[in-house]
C-alpha cells in the first residue's frame, strides 16, 4: 500500500453505552479518513472517547450506528470471528498498561502474533530478533516481563505492535505512565518503526510530547472528531 | 503453539494450586477406582466360587432345607441314564488344630467324571480310588496344604454340624489360575458320603449340578423330580444369589461418585478463580486476535492437564485403597449374605477405564463454565475487577431463580412413586446442584447477619472482612458452595449412620427380650432338643423359645425362613409395622399363616392377606402374609413362620437355638455360668447373654458402615484440601489490596486478623450453609435411598454432634486456609507488593 492512499474511513460513526437507567451517547457521528503511513494523535478530555473510538477501529467493539471501513472492506459488520481474524492479521495495538503476557518471556511475547499468523518459526524467530536488536534489548529475550521497567515494557509493546506488519497501529495512552525521556525513546520507537512497513498509527493520549510528532492531531470533542485548525 | 506454553506456564506459576487441585481429583478418582475394583472383586470371587464347583452346570436340582435326597441322584442317573451330572455336598467345618479357621467341605463323586467343574477338574490326575481308597480321605489345594504347614499323607482335624472328625490329607490338587487358586484357599473336598457325615447330613446331597444343553432334556428332567425338588437354571440362580449384595454395592458407588463430585468441585473451583484471575491477560490475548474457541479450547486443556495428571495418580492411588477396602467389603458380605473367600484385588481393565473416564469427564465438565467465561471476555483492555464483581453480584439472583430447575428435577425424582434407587441416587445430585446456585445469595444472607456483631466484636477488622467476602463474591461464592456441598455430605451420611444405628439398638431392646440365647455355629442337625429339656427342667428357668434360621434355594432366589417356637408372650416380641400380634397370632399358631419383615415385604410386594409362595416337602404352597414386622437383621427379609406350620410342611426337625427366659429374681451371670459348665459343658453350642447378643449386632452393624465412614473421611479430605486452596488463591491474589492497607498503617497484626477473619468467616459461612443441606441429604438417605434399596423404616435421630463437627470442620478449614497467606503478606514489605503486580 502506498503511503496516502486511504486506509480507514468513517462514515457518521454512533456509539451509545446502554447505562443504568438511560443511555449514554459517546460518538455521535464521526467522519474521518486516516491514511497509509501517517501518524494521527486524537486527543480529547477525560471521557471524550478516545478510547472508544480506538476500540471501534481496532474491531474491538461495534458501531451502534454508521460504517467503519477499513481498505474497503466493512469491518462493523463482521462477525465475532472474522473480526478477531482482521485484528490478528491487520491490526497492532498499545495500550498503557497489561501490554504484555506475563507468563510468556519478552522473546515468546514477540513472537506470539507472528505465530498466530501462522509465520514459520524460522522466520519469525530471525524477525523477533531484528525488532530486539532495534530496540537495544538483545539480551532481555529470555526475561519474564515482570522484570522489566515500565519503559522497556513498553517499547517491546510497540515493537510486538508492529512486529507482524500490520496495516494498522492503535496506541491508547502508550506513554501515559512514563517519565519524559522514556516517553521520548517510546514515542521515537513508535514513529519510526511503523514507518518502514507504510502502517498508520493512530494514538490517543493527553500528552503534548505525543501530539508533537504526529503527522496530524484531531480533537474529539463532544462526540465529534475535529481537524485541530 | 505457543497459547499452550502460556496455559502450562500458569499451571506451574501456581504450583501449590495445582498440585491440590491434582490430588483432589486423584483422591476422587481413587476412591471411585477402589470402589469399583472391590465390588468387581467381590462379583468375580462370587462367581469364581460358584464355578468352582458348578462349573459349566446349566441347572441345578435344589430341595428343601435339608437338601436333597441322594437317592433320586442314583435314580436319574441309574434308571433314567443321565449322565452330565454330578452331586455336590457343601458345608462349613473349622479346623481346631488351625486358630480354628473357617473352611468349607466340599464333597465330591470320584465317578462322577465330569471336567466340566475346577473341583472335578482339579482332581483329574488322581484315580477314583485316590478319594475312596483310604477312609476319610481329602484332598487340598497345593498353596492351602503348604500354608497349614501340611505334608502328604497327613492328619487334618475338622468340626462340622455333624461333630468332630479326623480326616486323612491323601493329595494335592493344584488349580488352574490364581483366581481359582483364591476360591479354593479355604476348601477341603472329600468324597461325598465324607462330606455328608462331616456336615451331619447322612444321606442328602447339597443339590445336584447338571449340564442340560437341549430344552426336552429339561423337561425330561424336570418331569422326574418329586415335589420338593426344583430345578432352576444357573443363570436365574446365580442372578438370584448376586442380587442379595446389589443395593450394598450400589451405595457404595453412589459414595464414592459423591467423593469424585467433589473432586470435581476442586477443579471447578480452581479454574474458575484462575480464569477470573487472568481476566486482563485474557483481554490482551483477545485483542492480539485470539479466537474465543481457541481460548475455550486452551482453558478446557489446562483442566485436563490437571485432570490428567490427576487420573494417573489416582489409578495407582484406587488400587492401593481396595486392598484396603477389600477386607471391609469381605466382612460385610460375611457377616450379611454369604460366606464368601474374597482376598485378591483381581484388576479389571474396565473398572480402571470407568475411573478414568469418569475422571477425565469430570474434569472437562467442571471446566465447561470457566472455559466459556474465559471465552467471553471481551477484548477489552479498560478491564476492571469491580465490573466482574457487579456482574457477579447481579448473577445472584438470577442463580437462585434458576435454581428452581435443578430442584424440580430432583423434587420428581425424589418424590415421584415407584423411583427407582438409581433415580433417586439422581435426585440427589440434581439437589446439590441447586444448592450450588443457591449458595452465593445465602452467603450474602449470612454475611448481612453476621456482619452487625463481626462489626461490634472485631471493630473496623471485622467490618472489612465481612465486606472482602462480598466484594470478591466471584470468586468466594464458588469456594463456599463447594465446602458447603462437602461438609453436607458428611454431615448427612453421619446423621443417616446415627438414626440407623440408633434405630436398630431401640429396635434390639424390644427384639431380645430373653435373658440367655444358645446356639449351634453349624446348620445341619443343630441342638439337640434334650438338651433343650433339661435346660427348660432347671431351677429358675421361665419359659424356652427355639428357634431355626434356614434358607429354601428356588429359581426366584432364597427365601430365608425364620422357624420359631414361641408362646403368644414371645410373640409380641415383634413390632409390626401393618397388623398386630394379637391378631396375627392365632392365624401364625394354628392357621398356616407366616409374618414376613419389612425388607421382605418391599423387595416383593406383599401385604397383610398377600400370599407368598414356598417350596415345601409336598411342592410348591402359598401361605397367608398375616403381619409385617420390623426387622432389620437382614437386608433381604425373613419369612417368619411357627414351627408347628413349619413340621407340617417341611421333614426337618432341626433347631438352629433357643432362647432362655429366667425368672425376675434369678442371677442372670450367674445362671449363665452354671449352664456354661453343666448342661452345654462339652457341646459345640455358643451361650451369648442379652447384652453380649446385642453388643454382637452393633459391631456387625459398625463393621457394616466401616467402609461408608472410609469414603466419608476421604471425602471430607478432598473438600478440605479444595477449600484450602481455594481460599489461598482467593486471598495472595489480593496483594496489592493489603500492601495498600499496610502503606496505609495497617499492621502486619491487623492484616493477618482481616484474612483470618475473612476466611474464617467463609468458612463459617459454609458450614452453616452445609447444615440445611446435611438435613435434607440424611433425610433424602433415609426416606428414600434406604427406602429404594432395602425397604426399611428408620426413625429420624438428630443430635447434634453432626452440626456441631460439619460447622467447626468448615470454620477450621477456613481458618488454616487463611493462615499461609496471612503470614506471607504480613512479611512481605508493601513496596514489594505495591511494585510487583
Ligand atoms: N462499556 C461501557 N459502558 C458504559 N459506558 C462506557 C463504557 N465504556 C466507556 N463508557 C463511557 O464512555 C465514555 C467514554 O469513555 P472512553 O473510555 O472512551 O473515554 P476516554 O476518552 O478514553 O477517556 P480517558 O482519557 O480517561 O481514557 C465515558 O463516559 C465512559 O464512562
Ligand atoms: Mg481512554
Amino acid at each position: 500500500m502506498a503511503d496516502g492512499d486511504p486506509v480507514i474511513e468513517l462514515c457518521e460513526v454512533h456509539k451509545i453505552y446502554p447505562d443504568a437507567q438511560r443511555e449514554r451517547t459517546v460518538l455521535r457521528g464521526i467522519n474521518a479518513t486516516f491514511r497509509g503511513g501517517e501518524f494521527v494523535a486524537i486527543l480529547g478530555r477525560s471521557g471524550s472517547g478516545k478510547s472508544t473510538l480506538l476500540n471501534l477501529l481496532g474491531g474491538i467493539d461495534l458501531p451502534s450506528g454508521g460504517d467503519i471501513r477499513f481498505n474497503g472492506l466493512s469491518i462493523s459488520n463482521l462477525d465475532e470471528r472474522r473480526r478477531t481474524l482482521f485484528r490478528r492479521e491487520h491490526v497492532g495495538f498499545v495500550f498503557q498498561f497489561f501490554n504484555l503476557i506475563p507468563t510468556l518471556t519478552v522473546f515468546e511475547n514477540l513472537l506470539f502474533t507472528l505465530d498466530l499468523n501462522g509465520v514459520d518459526r524460522a522466520r519469525a524467530q530471525c524477525r523477533v530478533e531484528q525488532l530486539l536488536s532495534q530496540l537495544g534489548l538483545s539480551d532481555r529475550g529470555d526475561s519474564f516481563p515482570d522484570r522489566l521497567s515500565g519503559g522497556e515494557q513498553q517499547r517491546i509493546a510497540v515493537a510486538r505492535a508492529v512486529a507482524h506488519r500490520p496495516s494498522l497501529v492503535l496506541a491508547d495512552e502508550p506513554t501515559g505512565n512514563l517519565d519524559r525521556d522514556t516517553e521520548q525513546e517510546v514515542l521515537t520507537l513508535l514513529r519510526a518503526m511503523p514507518k518502514r512497513d507504510h502502517t498508520t498509527v493512530i494514538a490517543a493520549t493527553h500528552s503534548p510530547e505525543v501530539a508533537s510528532c504526529a503527522d496530524r492531531i484531531v480533537h474529539l470533542q463532544d462526540g465529534t472528531l475535529n481537524d485541530a485548525n | 503453539m505457543i497459547l499452550a506454553r502460556i496455559s502450562m506456564r500458569n499451571l506451574i506459576r501456581h504450583p501449590w494450586q495445582s498440585v491440590l487441585s491434582i490430588v483432589g481429583i486423584a483422591l476422587g478418582v481413587a476412591v471411585v477406582i477402589a470402589i469399583d475394583l472391590t465390588n468387581d472383586s467381590a462379583r468375580r470371587a462370587f462367581k469364581l466360587s460358584n464355578q468352582m464347583v458348578a462349573g459349566q452346570a446349566t441347572h441345578h436340582i435344589i430341595g428343601g432345607p435339608t437338601g436333597l435326597n441322594e437317592i433320586l441322584y442314583r435314580d436319574l442317573r441309574v434308571d433314567h441314564g443321565i449322565r452330565d451330572m454330578w452331586p455336590v455336598v457343601e458345608g462349613r467345618v473349622r479346623l481346631p488344630d488351625h486358630g480354628d479357621q473357617r473352611f468349607s467341605v466340599i464333597g465330591v463323586d470320584p465317578f462322577a467324571q465330569t471336567t466340566h467343574s475346577a473341583i472335578y477338574r482339579s482332581t483329574r490326575d488322581l484315580s477314583p480310588t485316590e478319594l475312596l481308597s483310604v477312609r476319610n480321605a481329602a484332598l487340598l489345594a497345593q498353596d492351602t496344604a503348604r500354608r497349614l504347614g501340611l505334608s502328604v499323607p497327613s492328619e487334618l482335624r475338622v468340626r462340622g454340624a455333624g461333630g468332630r472328625h479326623r480326616l486323612r490329607v491323601t493329595a494335592t490338587v493344584q488349580s488352574d489360575s490364581a483366581l481359582e487358586g483364591q476360591a479354593l484357599r479355604t476348601v477341603v473336598i472329600t468324597d461325598i458320603s465324607t462330606a455328608q457325615v462331616i456336615t451331619g447330613n447322612v444321606g442328602r446331597l447339597t443339590r445336584i449340578d447338571l449340564e442340560l444343553t437341549d430344552p426336552t432334556a429339561v423337561a425330561r428332567v424336570r418331569g422326574l423330580l418329586p415335589p420338593d425338588t426344583e430345578l432352576a437354571s444357573s443363570a436365574s440362580r446365580g442372578n438370584a444369589l448376586q442380587q442379595m449384595t446389589r443395593a450394598f454395592e450400589v451405595n457404595l458407588t453412589a459414595l464414592s461418585l459423591l467423593a469424585l463430585v467433589v473432586g470435581m468441585f476442586l477443579i471447578y473451583n480452581t479454574m474458575t478463580v484462575s480464569v477470573l484471575q487472568r481476566h486482563a491477560q485474557i483481554a490482551t490475548l483477545r485483542t492480539l486476535g485470539v479466537g474465543n474457541r481457541e481460548l475455550f479450547t486452551s482453558v478446557t486443556g489446562e483442566a485436563l492437564t490437571l485432570g490428567v495428571l490427576g487420573v494417573l495418580a489416582g489409578i495407582g492411588l484406587g488400587i492401593a485403597l481396595s486392598h484396603q477396602l477389600l477386607a471391609l467389603v469381605a466382612q460385610t458380605i460375611n457377616d450379611l449374605y454369604f460366606r464368601l473367600e474374597i482376598t485378591q484385588v483381581s484388576i479389571s481393565a474396565l473398572s480402571l477405564a470407568k475411573g478414568i473416564a469418569l475422571g477425565i469427564g469430570a474434569t472437562v465438565v467442571a471446566a465447561l463454565a470457566p472455559a466459556l467465561e474465559a471465552s467471553r471476555v471481551p477484548p477489552q483492555i479498560t478491564y476492571t475487577r469491580s465490573g466482574q464483581e457487579t456482574a457477579a453480584r447481579s448473577s445472584v439472583g438470577r442463580l437462585a431463580r434458576f435454581a428452581i430447575v435443578p430442584c424440580t428435577v430432583a423434587a420428581a425424582l425424589l418424590l415421584l412413586p415407584g423411583g427407582s434407587l438409581f433415580a433417586g441416587f439422581a435426585g440427589l445430585f440434581f439437589a446439590i446442584f441447586g444448592f450450588a446456585l443457591l449458595a452465593p445469595a445465602l452467603l450474602l444472607l449470612i454475611v448481612r447477619l453476621t456482619h452487625p456483631w463481626l462489626s461490634r466484636a472485631l471493630g473496623l477488622v471485622g467490618r472489612m472482612a465481612g465486606r472482602g467476602v462480598t466484594e470478591s463474591l466471584s470468586r468466594t461464592r464458588v469456594t463456599v458452595a463447594a465446602l458447603a456441598i462437602a461438609v453436607s455430605a458428611t454431615v448427612g451420611v453421619g446423621i443417616m449412620i446415627t438414626s440407623f444405628r440408633t434405630t436398630v439398638e431401640h429396635w434390639l431392646v424390644n427384639y431380645l427380650r430373653a435373658d440367655l440365647y444358645v446356639s449351634a455355629a453349624g446348620s445341619a442337625t443343630g441342638v439337640d432338643p434334650n438338651l433343650i429339656r433339661r435346660v427348660s427342667q432347671l431351677p429358675g428357668v421361665k419359659s424356652i423359645t427355639t428357634a431355626r434360621w434356614t434358607k429354601l434355594d428356588g429359581a426366584g432366589g432364597r427365601t430365608q425362613l425364620f422357624v420359631l417356637d414361641a408362646q403368644a408372650k414371645a410373640f409380641e416380641n415383634f413390632q409390626f409395622k401393618h397388623g398386630n400380634a394379637a391378631s396375627a397370632w392365632p392365624r401364625f399358631k394354628a392357621g398356616d399363616a407366616v409374618i414376613v419383615s419389612e425388607p421382605y415385604a418391599y423387595h416383593h410386594r406383599r401385604g397383610v392377606r398377600d400370599r407368598v409362595v414356598l417350596r415345601t416337602d409336598s411342592g410348591a404352597r402359598e401361605f397367608e402374609v398375616a403381619g409385617v414386622f420390623y426387622d432389620y437383621g437382614s437386608d433381604r427379609g425373613v419369612v417368619a413362620m411357627h414351627r408347628d406350620t413349619y413340621r407340617r410342611h417341611w421333614a426337618d426337625p432341626a433347631i438352629s437355638s433357643f432362647a432362655v427366659y429366667l425368672d425376675a429374681d434369678i442371677d442372670v451371670d450367674r445362671f449363665a455360668a452354671t449352664l456354661q459348665d453343666g448342661v452345654l459343658k462339652d457341646s459345640e453350642l455358643t451361650l451369648r447373654s442379652n447384652r453380649q447378643l446385642r453388643a454382637l449386632s452393633m459391631e456387625i452393624f459398625d463393621r457394616t458402615f466401616a467402609v461408608t465412614n472410609v469414603l466419608r473421611v476421604l471425602t471430607v479430605v478432598i473438600a478440605v484440601i479444595g477449600i484450602f486452596s481455594a481460599l489461598m488463591s482467593i486471598q495472595l491474589e489480593r496483594g496489592r489490596e493489603f500492601a495498600v492497607l499496610r502503606a496505609n498503617g495497617f499492621t502486619p497484626r491487623q492484616l493477618w486478623a482481616l484474612v483470618t477473619t475473612e476466611t474464617g468467616l467463609l468458612g463459617f459461612a459454609a458450614g452453616v450453609l452445609a447444615l440445611p443441606l446435611g438435613l435434607f441429604l440424611a433425610l433424602a438417605l433415609i426416606f428414600i435411598i434406604n427406602r429404594r434399596s432395602f425397604g426399611w423404616t428408620m426413625q429420624v435421630w438428630l443430635t447434634p454432634e453432626h452440626f456441631v463437627l460439619g460447622v467447626t470442620l468448615a470454620v477450621a478449614a477456613g481458618l488454616l486456609a487463611g493462615l499461609y497467606p496471612a503470614l506471607r503478606l504480613a512479611r512481605t514489605p508493601p513496596s514489594f507488593a505495591l511494585r510487583h503486580e
